[in-house]
């Protein structure tokens, strides 16, 4: 046309190669939050590789069974938290070890403690500890800006009625907010609704006997198995001493 | 340096009230720093507004605007004196009341002060009673009467108060402007007519009511900080009044945000009576500004953060929403809460030129607890220093088991604080679990503090 700069392809394969391009960027920018940013290492290496880089943003994990949970979670939120990210801990036990997280590397300031272990039911429901977390879990998603949630809890029932028509709106609004929910508890309540469900063994405690004769318990040793996960081939095991 | 203009905010209801005139000095705060709040009106200073609006008119449609905003009905005019901006505001307010006014702005331009004045009553002059008397027993009626008589027979017969009067006739008042600060609290309230029982309607009367405070806060470029509601109940009830107190933890200026905040506060806490009046006090706040960081994952927005807490802890309870912290003890399994208040920045230290950035070291693995918050009460049985076997006491929810024998136990180890001297043992049952158990040498009784997870 007269008067106008036109850019001619040399051939029809360019203007396929220019429009595939722009049609990768464009698909890129409209991919959830949860697919733009690098997952959560947990500084644990066979974790790490087994959840390709570390917990998935935007996914629901489970890690169940015996010892380890605790130390497993407050690992992941200091590696998050050093990051400059902002993590919560739904603690439905008023269990959280606040000295150990402080020396394993918890920066307190970014993590929001929120302790359900006394939330009063609605009218004419029974007090459920499950469903007082997830409903705590459901206003944090809803605020967003939080990389990783953690709901903890030794007194989770597993396939309650309610539990099992939240997971899937929980999963939806894990995935849009770009925030990791890990589920701790004794058994596995998220089912299949979860990405990846470790689970800790606890091992041989470490005892040494200290001057004066006494014995003193300066570790354990556990390990994190990954029984299931889409992510991957399950089956990966890290063994994870622990010491005071 | 611009002339001096004065614009006179009269409420053109008769004898306002504080409320009133405090909503139209906030409203005229949006304009100009100085600001006085005088008894009946408020005044501001508007000679150097001329880059914001071209002509006076522009400027009195939009005093018009703030008045109606703040949801105050007020006669607006503009002169080069604060006495002649205030007859000529009298004016329009008596026009307003016998209906005579078409509208209740005006402006007096410089040099037609006396002419703007002449047509009014004498009553808009505001004299004392006798000297008004005297005036009307003279066959006086107007302004322009009054200021047609020559000056000193005026002074002869009224006196000093006579000569101050013929002056403002005149249009030679020489009123100086004196700003007053701004109230440091604001309120809002209404009477309703039938009084609310439920919570909706009575939100939607809080809407209305935080949409003018928030309209005042906005023209001081003030953000809403902490919320007092008042509510007056009927006095059928016990009680005839009662207030909630709402912490606003990010100062904000969106109605939405606070309006959410009142009604978690009243959900958890409603009223116990029917409520006939409602009171909105607030201390205004600086807005609070964030500085966002290329490199730093940004957190949620501060008033959505600080109605997910208002949630949260109307869900859990008060105070148990918040950041951990570490007591100043050697108790072990001591935790507090603050209030949750994330860094806007990260901390990082900074570096001198030429370091090297050291590298992020792995976390160490510690031995982790999950506490047992209060500790639970159990008995033990022990040889020496040896435990034995622990019984949990029935009714505790997190065994299934009462009686678990010891295999191993480390200890004691002894901590004392202010809330009494323990001995601290830990122990291995059989089945492996490790649990932290604590002797209270002062209540002579033994606990369960923690288990090893």
């Amino acid at each position: 046309m007269k008067g106008s700069a036109q850019l001619r392809p040399e051939s029809s394969s360019d203007v396929v190669a220019e429009l595939r391009r722009a049609l990768a960027e464009r698909t890129k920018a409209q991919a959830p939050a949860s697919q733009q940013r690098a997952p959560l290492s947990t500084q644990l290496s066979v974790i790490d590789a087994a959840l390709q880089g570390g917990l998935p943003r935007g996914r629901v994990l489970e890690i169940v069974g015996g010892a380890g949970k605790m130390a497993f979670a407050l690992l992941a939120l200091a590696a998050a938290t050093q990051r400059g990210e902002l993590c919560a801990f739904v603690d439905a036990d008023d269990a959280l070890d606040v000295q150990t997280a402080a020396r394993v590397g918890v920066v307190l300031e970014r993590l929001l403690w929120v302790r359900t272990s006394e939330a009063t039911p609605e009218p004419g429901q029974k007090s459920s500890p499950l469903r007082d977390g997830m409903k705590a879990v459901d206003l944090l998603l809803g605020a967003g800006g939080f990389a990783l949630v953690i709901l903890y809890g030794t007194r989770f029932a597993r396939g309650s009625a309610v539990a099992t028509t939240a997971w899937p709106r929980l999963v939806q609004r894990c995935e849009k907010a770009g925030t990791t929910l890990l589920v701790a508890a004794q058994q596995p309540v998220a089912g299949s609704f979860a990405a990846v469900t470790l689970e800790c063994a606890a091992g041989e405690p470490v005892w040494e006997r200290a001057p004066g004769g006494r014995m003193v318990l300066n570790g354990q040793r556990t390990t994190i198995e990954v029984t299931r996960s889409r992510l991957g081939p399950p089956g990966e095991i890290e063994e994870l001493p622990l010491r005071r | 340096m611009p002339a001096s203009r004065i614009a006179c905010l009269l409420p053109c209801a008769p004898s306002p009230d504080e409320r009133t005139l405090t909503a139209l000095a906030d409203a005229a705060s949006g304009f100009s720093p100085q600001v006085e709040q005088a008894d009946e009106a408020v005044y501001l200073e508007v000679g150097d507004l001329g880059r914001l609006f071209q002509t006076e008119e522009q400027l009195l449609q939009a005093l018009e605007g703030a008045a109606a905003e703040v949801g105050v009905a007020a006669c607006i005019t503009i002169a080069s004196d604060k006495g002649v901006a205030r007859v000529r505001a009298r004016g329009l307010a008596l026009g307003q009341a016998t209906g005579r006014a078409s509208r209740n702005a005006a402006i007096v331009l410089r040099g037609g002060e006396q002419a703007a004045l002449a047509p009014l009553p004498i009553a808009t002059l505001d004299p004392a009673a006798e000297l008004r008397l005297k005036i009307e027993s003279w066959g006086l009626r107007t302004v322009g009467e009054l200021a047609g008589l020559p000056r000193p027979a005026v002074v002869t017969r009224l006196g000093a108060a006579g000569a101050a009067l013929h002056r403002l006739a005149s249009g030679e008042s020489s009123e100086l402007l004196q700003p007053t600060p701004p109230a440091p609290e604001l309120c809002e309230e209404q009477e309703l007519l039938d009084a609310l029982e439920n919570l909706e309607p009575l939100l939607f009367v809080l809407r209305g009511l935080l949409e003018r405070l928030v309209a005042r806060l906005r023209a001081r470029s003030q953000a809403c900080g902490d919320l007092l509601i008042r509510l007056s109940l009927s006095p059928r009830g016990p009680r005839t009044e009662e207030t909630r107190r709402v912490a606003v933890a990010a100062p904000t200026q969106k109605v939405a945000a606070l309006l959410e905040l009142l009604r978690v506060a009243l959900e958890s806490q409603p009223p116990t009576g029917n409520v006939e009046r409602i009171a909105i006090i607030t201390t205004p706040s600086r807005q609070r500004l964030i500085q966002l960081d290329l490199f730093t994952p940004a957190g949620p927005a501060p008033e959505k953060l600080a109605t997910t807490l208002a949630r949260l802890e109307a869900l859990c309870g008060a105070g148990r929403v918040g950041q951990p912290l570490v007591p100043d003890t050697h108790i072990p399994g001591a935790a507090a809460q603050v209030a949750f208040a994330p860094p806007q920045r990260p901390q990082s230290p900074p570096q001198q030129p030429g370091q090297q950035a050291t590298p992020s070291e792995p976390p160490p693995r510690l031995l982790a607890t999950r506490a047992v918050r209060p500790a639970q009460p159990i008995s033990v049985s022990r040889r020496g220093d040896e435990l034995v076997q622990v019984v949990f006491e029935p009714g505790t929810a997190r065994r299934v088991a009462d009686t678990q024998p010891v295999r191993r136990s480390g200890g004691p180890y002894r901590l004392a604080d202010v809330s009494g001297v323990r001995d601290y043992y830990d122990v291995e049952l059989v089945d492996g679990e490790l649990l932290r158990l604590f002797y209270d040498l002062t209540a002579d009784r033994w606990y369960l503090d923690a288990v090893y997870d």
